[in-house]
């Protein structure tokens, strides 16, 4: 992780020189590609299905996807067959999740960074939680939390924690060894190191963090509503299949694919704001 | 000090080097444990600073000079040997002692007034005396109109330039700067030299400048104080008698060529030994 450290002045003075030239707008990518090899995607799949003879079963023929989703979303949201409330159920759990994962990823990586016995007692015991696949769990979540939400909620509040946790233990405590030097000249006390330095010295990693916890805090929700789901996208994914309804699972599939790039974005955006002394954020730092 | 700044401007030459000596090092030695042995980076040093003068510190990498100066600033101990500031031994990091690293270390997230005012944040002396002593410090560097931009909107120059600021704020007695225009390009470097000795004349502090650069050290000091290397020892104090005011012609006289020859003729006396120059290993 190239992130963590106070940048230093050095690299970031010739950094400068290159920063904002043409470069940049196509590292960004320009939307008309992005739509042109949508439209040639649609169209083969397209193609496929009609001249491939190939079961609706196995691979619904783009329109009837587009009809599901428009059905999906257009239907009032009382109607059995809307999506809506399924779309607000998983994304809300997943949020929650969010919130509390990263939460208690922060937390507890900003007490690992501060204090010397909370450390040696937790990282190992996170480490080793880590390095076992959390979504193993769900089962015996199901027992402790039953079917629904707060079981949703800590599945992906788990997902979420591990990265922003590391992110913002490493953040806290990898910072740039000439600016301790400096706030140790001043006399600075442990808390002004926390407040003035290491915390926003860490913002940087912390997002880094985040942007991977939102992703899996849609995957941990939606896991969970596969196996104690009670409503959620997850729950009419596995309906679907009960009923053959390939074209609603793969609507669904897109649903959930654009709310996981709007949360990304949103985080993105609040980033921008947040860790606002790092120029024309490129995705490369 | 509360001397008004302005009213040393016109004080010509060098300033009288009357009462206690603004700083002193007394055999002070320095040793690192490492895995080969006992390393001795410092081995004896002792000098002093005057009240206001301008001292220089040369030598080969790995001579301990920036050990030397971390331990003056308090950042770091000495193995052996005492410090006097002001007159006070000298235990830790203290008000008094404004230190420019060799990069700038702004914070990036504050402006270059923010930057500045760092110090009195820190020691809780924020007040609107503090914030006008900022604007000075600003202008005088040169950085009138810039106090809202961030760090990375300036030259590595201008970062300096509030380091140096920032440095002052305190008004401390002492100021420390270890090679504080190491990392800028040649020409940059001369004008920031001609700079500093301008801002010396404005706030006259006794200095303790780290450099491997010969001219610099005579351009700007009084005595430059010559070192070997490892174990770092004084081989030769130098005195500069050059008028003030400094000024850019003053490289072209053949007393500033005999100064600079000198130095150098003493550091190739005392070369630094190969594969010693592991800096990592006395910054630690």
């Amino acid at each position: 992780m190239t992130t963590l450290q106070a940048p230093a002045p050095a690299p970031a003075a010739r950094r400068r020189t290159v920063r904002r030239s043409a470069g940049s707008a196509r590292r960004r990518g320009d939307p008309r590609y992005v739509i042109a090899a949508a439209v040639v995607f649609v169209l083969l799949w397209q193609l496929v299905v009609v001249f491939g003879s190939v079961p609706g079963y196995m691979l619904p023929a783009p329109m009837d996807v587009a009809k599901a989703l428009w059905h999906g979303m257009t239907v009032a949201p009382s109607d059995r067959d809307s999506y809506l409330p399924h779309l607000w159920h998983t994304t809300s759990a997943a949020l929650a999740g969010f919130a509390l994962g990263s939460g208690a990823g922060i937390v507890l990586g900003g007490l690992c960074a501060m204090n010397r016995v909370v450390n040696q007692v937790v990282r190992p015991y996170v480490f080793g939680l880590q390095s076992m696949p959390k979504v193993a769990l769900t089962p015996l979540l199901m027992v402790w939390l039953g079917f629904g939400n707060p079981t949703k909620i800590t599945l992906a509040a788990l997902l979420v924690f591990f990265p922003v946790f590391v992110n913002a233990y490493t953040g806290l405590v990898n910072v740039d060894d000439t600016y301790l030097r400096l706030f140790r000249g001043m006399s600075a006390s442990r808390w002004q190191m926390l407040s003035q330095l290491r915390l926003p010295a860490a913002m940087v990693a912390v997002f880094a963090g985040l942007e991977m916890g939102i992703v899996r805090a849609q995957l941990g929700a939606v896991v969970a509503e596969f196996l104690a789901g009670q409503n959620g996208l997850g729950i009419i994914l596995i309906r679907f299949q009960y009923v053959n309804d390939t074209a609603g699972a793969f609507a669904v599939f897109i649903l959930l694919a654009i709310s996981s790039f709007v949360l990304y974005r949103v985080l993105k955006a609040s980033r921008k704001r947040v860790i606002f002394w790092i120029p024309s954020h490129t995705d490369k730092r | 000090m509360v001397n008004s700044a302005k009213s040393t401007i016109s004080r010509p030459g060098a300033p009288p080097d009357a009462g206690e000596p603004t700083l002193v090092c007394e055999q002070v030695t320095r040793t690192f444990e490492s895995k080969r042995g006992t390393v001795t980076a410092l081995d004896g040093v002792s000098m002093t600073v005057g009240r206001e003068r301008f001292v220089s510190v040369v030598g080969p990498s790995g001579c301990g000079k920036t050990t030397l100066l971390m331990i003056m600033a308090g950042l770091e101990r000495a193995s052996r040997g005492s410090i006097r500031i002001g007159g006070q031994e000298s235990t830790g990091p203290r008000d008094d002692v404004g230190i420019v690293f060799q990069s700038p270390v702004l914070l990036p997230w504050k402006n270059v007034l923010q930057n500045v005012l760092l110090p009195a944040k820190i020691g809780k002396r924020l007040s609107p005396e503090m914030r006008e002593r900022a604007q000075e410090l600003i202008e005088m560097v040169g950085l009138a109109g810039f106090e809202k931009y961030l760090p990375h909107e300036l030259s590595g120059g201008m970062q300096q330039r509030t380091a140096i600021a920032r440095s002052l704020l305190l008004r401390p007695s002492t100021l420390l700067m270890d090679e504080p225009f190491g990392a800028l390009d040649a020409m940059t470097r001369e004008r920031m030299n001609m700079e500093l000795a301008r801002i010396w004349e404005v706030e006259r502090k006794a200095v303790v400048l780290v450099t491997h650069d010969i001219s610099e050290a005579v351009l700007l000091s009084d005595q430059i104080v010559v070192m070997s290397p490892r174990p770092g020892r004084i081989v030769k104090t130098i005195t500069v008698d050059l008028d003030r005011p400094r000024t850019p012609s003053v490289v072209d006289t053949a007393d500033f060529r005999d100064r600079v020859a000198q130095v150098r003729d003493l550091l190739k006396e005392h070369p630094a030994e190969p594969g010693r120059t592991d800096k990592k290993e006395y910054l630690r």
